[in-house]
């Protein structure tokens, strides 16, 4: 039986929002201790893998 | 029942933003409207979260750039080409942004972690990064060009060489480095690319030099050397603009004058030639009558734009058997045609079977009597030659009235026009003339 193929697109997007999400929660739980500068390129790193995966995926 | 993943890909694609309606840009209006929620609520959720952790706007954001607008994509129908084009410059960009975000995101991860990358290096590089992909996106060709999507170069709308008024096939023209593979209209598109990219790199060198501290030192010689060239400019200017004024009128003349000569050459062959025969036939009125209805249908045809002989069509052996015959149906003087190997016409070639065709009809007319007229014609791999020879008692070319343009204009100019040579001289063995043509194979006419 044929199967959809991942939707790359989401794939990436709920890859990397639930990345942040942990990241979020590692540092209410104090494991780590999040400032501007380290959330800067974590929000630049987010919006860029999530780009990237539309342009790709948008090109095939 | 559960959504299969073509349902739910199908209500991705019905969700749009309404940018009219929303407080931003429409993605809470939408969103509401796609869930059949109060956007109201939608818009708490998102302020609550973007205050909380940030999580909301960085939401936001995204919904904004992955959420197509209302109407975006649902406008005059496009054709395929058109939304392929727009999707791949659409896809590009993405992907240019994401990679862009994610060098930022390393950048300033190495300045948190406290990575010794100072901006004297990083910002330099990500200029030069910027302006080289310009230029080498450019130089090495724009993507699609490779799949032959684009127009044939050098063939533009209005821009016809000299023969296509006569009804020749148009020919391609050489184009500037970096521009031969696209239009006229998206030439300033791609000059503004290109400068563009040669900025960013002088920007990024000239960033990298002050960091450094070596451009103070340099400073002085680079206003020096600024100075000079302005008032160099200020000297010369006048003297260039002119030079180039003057050459783009002497081109324009010079395309004229071919222009012309085309013109004049085709009259000759043909009206002239028939009005010729006319007199000589005055006596004959049904003859008359077929000349004239076929020097008419000719004509018209010319003065039309289509080609008699579609080039590329006819091979040299044959047309040169059919002009011989017209001439001698026309002068009722015997032609033998001998040809040994032949090839395809192109534009050059026809030239050069009007050029054996006017030979021809010289040797009817002025050495008709002595005999018939014989024509050796071989198609070699690097040369294209006609001979024509005839037993008459020869010709002067320097005593050829001015007045008269058969052999000046439809032979030996017309040659030369298309790359090609030709020469009259005495038939070898004594008695009569020769008229040799020969037009090297792939030679660039002017």
């Amino acid at each position: 039986m044929k199967r959809d193929r991942p939707d790359r697109l989401l794939l990436v997007a709920g890859c990397v929002l639930s990345a942040f999400g942990v990241v979020l929660l590692l540092d209410r739980t104090g494991t780590i201790e999040l400032s501007f500068g380290s959330m800067a390129p974590m929000a630049f790193a987010v919006v860029g893998a999530v780009l990237l995966a539309t342009g790709l995926t948008r090109r095939e | 029942m559960a959504a299969t993943p073509t349902g739910r890909a199908a209500a991705m694609r019905d969700l749009r933003r309404d940018p009219e309606n929303g407080m931003v840009a429409g993605v809470c209006e939408g969103l509401g409207r796609r869930l059949d929620i109060d956007p109201l609520l939608l818009r708490i959720v998102f302020g609550a979260t973007t205050l909380a952790s940030g999580l909301g706007l960085v939401a936001y954001v995204l919904a904004w750039m992955l959420v197509p607008a209302e109407g975006e994509h649902d406008a005059a129908p496009v054709s395929a080409d058109a939304l392929r084009t727009r999707r791949n410059r659409r896809a590009a960009l993405e992907v240019a942004l994401g990679v862009g975000c994610l060098v930022v995101a390393l950048l300033l991860t190495f300045r948190e972690v406290g990575l010794p990358f100072s901006d004297a290096l990083t910002w330099p590089l990500v200029l030069v990064a910027a302006g080289g992909a310009l230029i080498w996106r450019q130089s090495v060709g724009r993507p699609g060009a490779a799949r032959g999507d684009l127009r044939e170069p050098g063939v533009r709308a209005g821009a016809l060489p000299v023969g296509a008024a006569a009804g020749s096939a148009p020919r391609s023209s050489a184009a500037p480095l970096l521009l031969d593979d696209t239009d006229a209209e998206s030439r300033p598109a791609i000059i503004s690319r290109i400068g563009i990219g040669v900025t960013l790199v002088v920007a990024a060198a000239i960033v990298f030099l002050q960091f450094t501290g070596a451009l103070a030192a340099a400073t002085d010689v680079a206003l020096a050397a600024i100075v000079v060239a302005i008032a160099l400019v200020v000297i010369f200017a006048p003297f260039f603009f002119r030079l180039a004024t003057s050459l783009s009128l002497e081109r324009a003349e010079r395309i004229r004058s071919q222009e012309r000569a085309e013109v004049a050459a085709h009259l000759h062959d043909s009206v002239l030639q028939t009005l010729a025969l006319v007199q000589k036939r005055a006596d004959d009125p049904r003859e008359v009558a077929a000349l004239a209805r076929r020097q008419e249908r000719e004509l018209r045809t010319w003065l039309s734009g289509a080609p008699d002989h579609p080039a590329g069509e006819r091979w040299l052996a044959a047309a040169l058997q059919a002009a011989a015959q017209e001439v001698e149906e026309a002068h009722g003087v015997a032609i033998d045609v001998v040809a040994v190997g032949d090839a395809p016409l192109d534009r050059d070639g026809e030239a050069l079977v009007a050029a054996a065709r006017e030979a021809m009809l010289n040797a009817a007319k002025f050495a008709g009597d002595a005999g018939a007229v014989a024509v050796y014609a071989e198609a070699g791999e690097e040369r294209l030659e006609v001979f024509v020879r005839d037993r008459g008692p020869g010709f002067d070319p320097a005593a050829v009235p001015g007045d008269r343009r058969g052999v000046r204009e439809s032979i030996l100019r017309r040659m030369e026009r298309h790359g090609g040579r030709a020469a009259s001289h005495a038939a070898p063995g004594g008695g009569g003339t020769e008229v040799e043509l020969v037009l090297e194979r792939g030679g660039e006419s002017s």
